[in-house]
């Protein structure tokens, strides 16, 4: 694939913004590693070797009869009994740290919510579960869970947007109207009446919030849409006989996505921002699940357990920062206002072609 | 000769290094015009802007640069500020934007005023009328408190020139002050900045790229290519006997030439009792709507194959509204035949699927194409729609075919518009308009954009490509030296009625509406 010389300008003017080309390589590699949140932070080994035969505890259940147990259930890794059993008949590679978000420590030695120490490097929380696990997966979690909102976001937002914008007058009044009346609905207290009837789950949550996140963006796709209709190289598709829908696709989105990409960041820290607000209210992810919000209610809740609080905060500040400075980057490098500005006469090109 | 106004000397001026003036010298003295001539991209503007250090801070300007004896080299900032707008004075090509719409006439004149004499007050009001008078705006005292909006182009170009000599300055720089101007329009504000000039006894820059404007009214003459300088002189010196061959070219580059003849005439396209008209917003919710605007008064025409038809007016005049009816972009009434199919009973899927038959050429070349498709996507995108049953193959044999027809060369497809002058973009436009083979091609204004070289290529293109293919131009255009060159027949515009129409040379040579008289007399015809 060619890369244009407009998108190479705005790669070398993103590249240019240190903090911005900095805060996406360390949430880049944040992310990748909490993609792998299994082989860091897991309370089974992700592999073993019982009496010369291989297991993989990371893919599959084994009963406790495998390694000699009494039960046929599920084995435990963590029970003393079978580690001991593992180390007499052969070895196991353990994740970084021996814990999953929701594995109670039953060998503490002190009560929970513990302090950090060097089994559990972050502490435990006042369930006994190790504090980093849980940060990991949560970060994956929140993540994801704005990642899939965004998307979703933009492919609507751009549906109507594009819509509105693309046809004007009459569609683009009454969506007009009916955005703004759908944006005036109190989106949180909506979400809070449906986790009385239902257990929210992260579907659950995600539909509720996918149906007003787009709104924020339908004005600016529609300023686009709108700007662009009337451009040259749009009427002359319309005179070449192309079908509406084609125009928009082909002629009319590419360069509406310019305005529309910056927005993106600033949806996805929304997303992770009411996402762990919902939590912190309990009217989030059910129990269990792993999530920031959640943390930092416990943080609330255990004043004389710092280490909660703390890292809820830590970690939803660097989170929404790297994001925020990534964001910006991303504006200015799109911004053509950004570049020095030179007079037309001195770059008008000459008659051979060149480049 | 007296002693120069303003001296320059080697002046050279380069972006990040890329050099865009190289070496040039002139001198302006009091009372005399001299004329900075080239096409786009010869540096002009750049060498004017660049001796009044307006570049922005990526250029580099070096060279000996002396205004009434001051060595410009060595000013600083605040003194910049006391001779811009005070010994030197501004106008821009561009009337519509270098006004700020929120202030009204009068107080953007006193602006400056009040910067440079400290006048203000009833005096700066009474100053700035006389100086209202001066530019021959009429009702000066209305105009004072009138907005940038409400005044027409020339009359927005003549507050330019009002706030240029406000200052009574030594030197005039005026950057294309008539390009965006219809052509009578631009008679007169020359002839005002002539008269101004003897009056005050300033010196004047001029920078154009029209040599008929030069002809008429400059002393000297100047002109520049790619950076460096051709040639210079006294006006007669340089069009009677130019020494460089830039020079030669440039002003043997009327367009020339006569449309060729034709035989037997059978209208392909017909419009009879065509018109457009534009709703106006009602004034309240419960008035009634005002009758509607006529962009264009009921009228009928008709091209024949291998024929062009020049529409001729300038801007307001309804001829783009005209095309847009014609290509069925926006409603009209009357009916459009093309062939043997009534256009206008058709719509939607139906025209869609006829839209190969008649296409149109913009006159923008660098908005008619879409920056993020190469070349030979958006050459081939109608192909593609209009004709599924191409192979691949085939689409690309007739792209190549195609670009070679036009004038260009196949490697072209791969590329993107940005890399192109706007004479190459106009070339591909064409060639998208034509690979659907049309019978009708609409050309609004498709070389006003174009430098005059590039206009006489593209002239000598069009009337190829249509002998070849027997294609009906409409061709739309305010520039009477292009048209007569192009059309068979012209229609003249004016307020979106008919005032003249007949064939070329009997309008040309022997115009009969008072309109059409002035016209031509601007056009300077050679």
């Amino acid at each position: 694939m060619t890369v244009s010389p407009i998108t190479r300008r705005r790669l070398a003017a993103f590249r240019a913004n240190r903090r911005a080309y900095v805060s996406l390589w360390l949430f880049s590699v944040l992310f990748v590693l909490t993609l792998f949140a299994e082989l860091i932070a897991n309370d089974k080994p992700i592999v073993m070797q019982y009496d010369g035969s291989w297991y993989v505890p990371l893919l599959i259940d084994y009963p406790e009869t495998e390694f000699d147990g009494f039960l046929p259930t599920r084995t435990d890794y963590l029970d003393p009994f079978i580690q001991e059993q593992i180390r007499d008949h052969g070895w196991a590679l353990w994740p970084l740290i021996p814990f999953s978000y929701q594995t109670l420590d039953m060998h503490m030695t002190r009560p929970s919510p513990a302090p950090p120490d060097s089994r559990h490097w972050l502490g435990t929380d006042d369930q006994g579960r190790d504090v980093l696990a849980r940060v990991i997966y949560g970060f994956r979690l929140s993540v994801a869970f704005a990642l899939v909102l965004t998307a979703g976001s933009l492919v609507m937002g751009v549906l109507f947007g594009g819509i509105q914008g693309y046809f004007g007058g009459k569609i683009d009044l009454i969506g007009q109207r009916v955005t703004e009346i759908w944006s005036g609905l109190p989106v949180l207290f909506l979400l809070i009446i449906l986790a009385s009837f239902v257990q929210p789950g992260f579907w659950w949550l995600l539909g509720i919030m996918l149906l007003f996140s787009w709104l924020g963006l339908v004005d600016i796709v529609r300023a686009e849409f709108l700007r662009a209709r009337n451009l040259e190289y749009v009427r002359a598709a319309k005179a070449m006989g192309l079908p509406s829908r084609l125009i928009m696709w082909r002629h009319v989105l590419p360069n509406a996505m310019v305005a529309t990409l910056t927005f993106i960041p600033f949806i996805f820290t929304g997303a992770i921002g009411t996402l762990t607000a919902l939590d912190f209210l309990g009217f989030g992810l059910p129990p269990g699940a792993p999530s920031l919000g959640e943390l930092a209610a416990q943080g609330k809740n255990n004043l004389h357990a710092p280490w909660l609080g703390i890292t809820a905060f830590m970690t939803l500040a660097i989170m929404l920062s790297l994001l925020v400075f990534i964001g910006e980057g991303l504006r200015d490098a799109f911004d053509p206002r950004h570049v020095k500005q030179r007079p037309a006469q001195a770059i008008a090109p000459q008659e051979t072609p060149h480049g | 000769m007296a002693e120069a106004l303003l001296s320059v000397k080697q002046l050279s001026v380069d972006f990040d290094g890329t050099p865009v003036v190289d070496g040039l010298n002139f001198d302006v003295s009091a009372g005399e015009t001299l004329a900075l001539v080239g096409e786009s991209g010869s540096g002009k503007s750049v060498s004017a802007l660049g001796v009044m250090n307006l570049l922005p801070e990526n250029a580099r300007v070096s060279g000996e640069r002396f205004l009434l004896g001051t060595n410009l080299e060595a000013l600083k900032r605040p003194q910049w500020n006391a001779i811009r707008g005070h010994q030197v004075g501004f106008i821009f090509q561009e009337p519509m934007t270098s006004l700020n719409p929120l202030h009204r006439i009068g107080k953007q004149i006193g602006e400056t005023l009040k910067l440079h004499q400290g006048l203000s007050g009833r005096d700066a009001r009474k100053y700035t009328k006389t100086l209202l008078e001066q530019v021959k705006l009429p009702r000066a005292e209305e105009l004072l408190d009138v907005w940038p909006h409400q005044l027409s182009g020339g009359q927005r170009q003549r507050v330019m020139i009002a706030m240029a000599i406000a200052n009574q300055p030594k030197l005039l720089i005026a950057d294309e002050p008539t390009t965006a101007l219809d052509v009578t329009v631009q008679q007169e504000i020359l002839a005002l900045l002539r008269e101004l000039r003897d009056r005050h006894g300033m010196g004047m820059l001029f920078i154009t790229h029209d040599l008929n404007l030069v002809r008429a009214h400059a002393d000297r003459v100047c002109v520049l290519y790619q950076g460096r300088e051709q040639e210079s002189g006294t006006v007669e010196q340089v069009f009677k006997a130019p020494t460089s061959d830039y020079t030669k070219a440039l002003i043997a580059a009327e367009p020339e030439g006569r449309p060729a003849p034709l035989g037997r005439v059978t209208p392909r396209l017909t419009a009879k009792q065509l018109s457009v008209n534009f709703a106006r917003p009602k004034a309240g919710l419960f008035r009634r709507a005002p009758p509607p605007f006529e962009a264009v008064k009921p009228m009928d025409l008709y091209v024949a194959p291998g024929e062009t038809l020049g529409i001729v007016g300038e801007s307001g005049s309804g001829k783009t509204t005209l095309a847009s009816a014609i290509m069925r972009m926006v409603e009209s009434r009357g009916e459009i035949t093309l062939g043997d199919d009534t256009l206008n009973a058709l719509s939607g899927k139906a025209l869609r699927k006829e839209r190969y038959r008649f296409q149109m050429v913009f006159q923008d070349p660098y908005g008619a194409l879409s920056p993020r498709m190469p070349v030979f996507d958006i050459i081939s995108e109608g192909l593609r729609f209009h004709f599924p049953a191409l192979s691949n193959s085939e689409v690309i044999e007739r792209v190549h075919r195609t670009l070679t027809e036009v004038g260009l060369p196949e490697s072209v497809a791969a590329r993107y518009p940005h890399e192109f002058s706007g004479g190459q973009r106009q070339r591909i436009a064409i060639a998208r308009a034509i690979i659907l083979e049309p019978e009708l091609l609409v050309l609004d204004e498709p070389t006003s954009a174009l430098d005059r070289t590039v206009q006489k290529q593209m002239v000598t293109l069009l009337r190829d490509l249509q002998s070849k293919r027997q294609l009906s131009y409409l061709f739309i255009s305010h520039d009477l030296a292009v048209v007569r060159a192009m059309a068979h027949r012209i229609m003249v515009l004016k307020e979106g009625e008919v005032l003249e129409a007949g064939t070329c040379e009997e309008v040309l040579n022997a115009p009969q509406h008072d309109y059409t008289k002035r016209l031509v007399s601007a056009a300077q015809l050679v």
